[in-house]
């Protein structure tokens, strides 16, 4: 994401905020099913799902510290705070995509499977690069198995799931949108993304 | 057929009293839910102590009532399900 002129910073600024409470929501509603169901999965994808909202609403933060500052030199607080949020908003968003991982894929070794995914996310924290590789490549795998369970089911809500996550995805893959001219696109395909997500756990729930 | 999960075992028990009409006898239970008669006792007594029903006594007959509680558990437990299916969790 690019803090450009004020037009697009307010859009960023209103969007990530947006994202945040809609992944935020869908965490809650996945606890309340986690909560009756007692189910690991649903488990997994509510902290994923919490993780992913604590990442937008540090980038928000770290946005709001970035703007209301008047230095953003290197070496000053403000540059020093704001690239604490970016890692913080790696960390959380790999985190995130890995519980969702683990909620959506049955993997044989839970027990290495953890500790490899920790490795990849802390080694992530110290290379942006290798950090939107690895967030790439972890949700292409949760994006195919949702295309096995779309050939399997051929529903509508395993249509919509898909879509959400190959959004979700296109969103992460930052140097194809790293440009200024681009840069609105990403959190935009973050919130139709999300957005997707939420109407589909909403009708769920409400129906 | 698929292993049912505890949860599952659970819906079907407060299921088949909410199709009987509140009330079940519990040799009813016993072939609607498809248990044997010990997880049968085992699945009650959780049942009751987590107050999604009541067992009540009327001359030396039991019958299992399922409780409000038990009824908002079901409706849950079914939003959970749906759920579960739109979101690739099951």
């Amino acid at each position: 994401m690019y803090i450009g002129n004020s037009t697009i910073f307010s859009f960023n600024f209103v969007v990530n905020f947006l994202v945040a409470l809609i992944a935020l929501i869908v965490a809650y509603y996945s606890y309340r099913a986690h909560k009756v169901t007692k189910s690991n999965e649903f488990g997994y994808f509510s902290l994923g799902f919490l993780s992913l909202s604590a990442a937008f609403t540090v980038y928000t933060f770290s946005m709001i510290v970035w703007a209301m500052t008047a230095s953003h030199v290197a070496g000053t607080l403000t540059a020093y705070s704001h690239n604490a949020g970016l890692l913080l908003f790696n960390f959380f968003i790999l985190l995130g995509i890995v519980l969702i991982l683990f909620a959506t894929t049955k993997f044989r070794n839970f027990k290495y499977s953890t500790y490899i995914f920790m490795l990849i996310i802390v080694l992530s924290l110290f290379n942006s690069l290798l950090f939107y590789v690895a967030a790439t490549f972890l949700l292409l795998i949760i994006c195919f198995n949702y295309y096995i369970k779309f050939i399997q089911k051929r529903n509508h809500n395993s249509l919509l799931i898909l879509i959400s996550m190959l959004l979700f995805l296109l969103g992460i893959i930052r140097f194809v949108f790293i440009q200024r001219y681009f840069c609105p696109i990403q959190p935009f395909l973050f919130l139709i993304s999300f957005a997707i997500m939420y109407w589909v756990v909403i009708k769920a729930y409400k129906n | 057929m698929a292993r049912r999960s505890k949860s599952d075992i659970i819906m079907d028990m407060l299921m088949a009293i909410q199709r009987a009409g509140g009330e079940i006898k519990p040799t009813h239970l016993l072939y609607k839910s498809n248990l044997s008669y010990n997880k049968m006792q085992e699945y009650l007594a959780e049942l009751e102590e987590s107050s999604l029903i009541k067992i009540k006594e009327f001359d030396e007959r039991k019958k299992v009532h399922i409780t409000d509680k038990g009824h908002f558990y079901v409706s849950e437990l079914r939003k959970a399900r749906k759920l579960a299916e739109s979101v690739g969790l099951r």
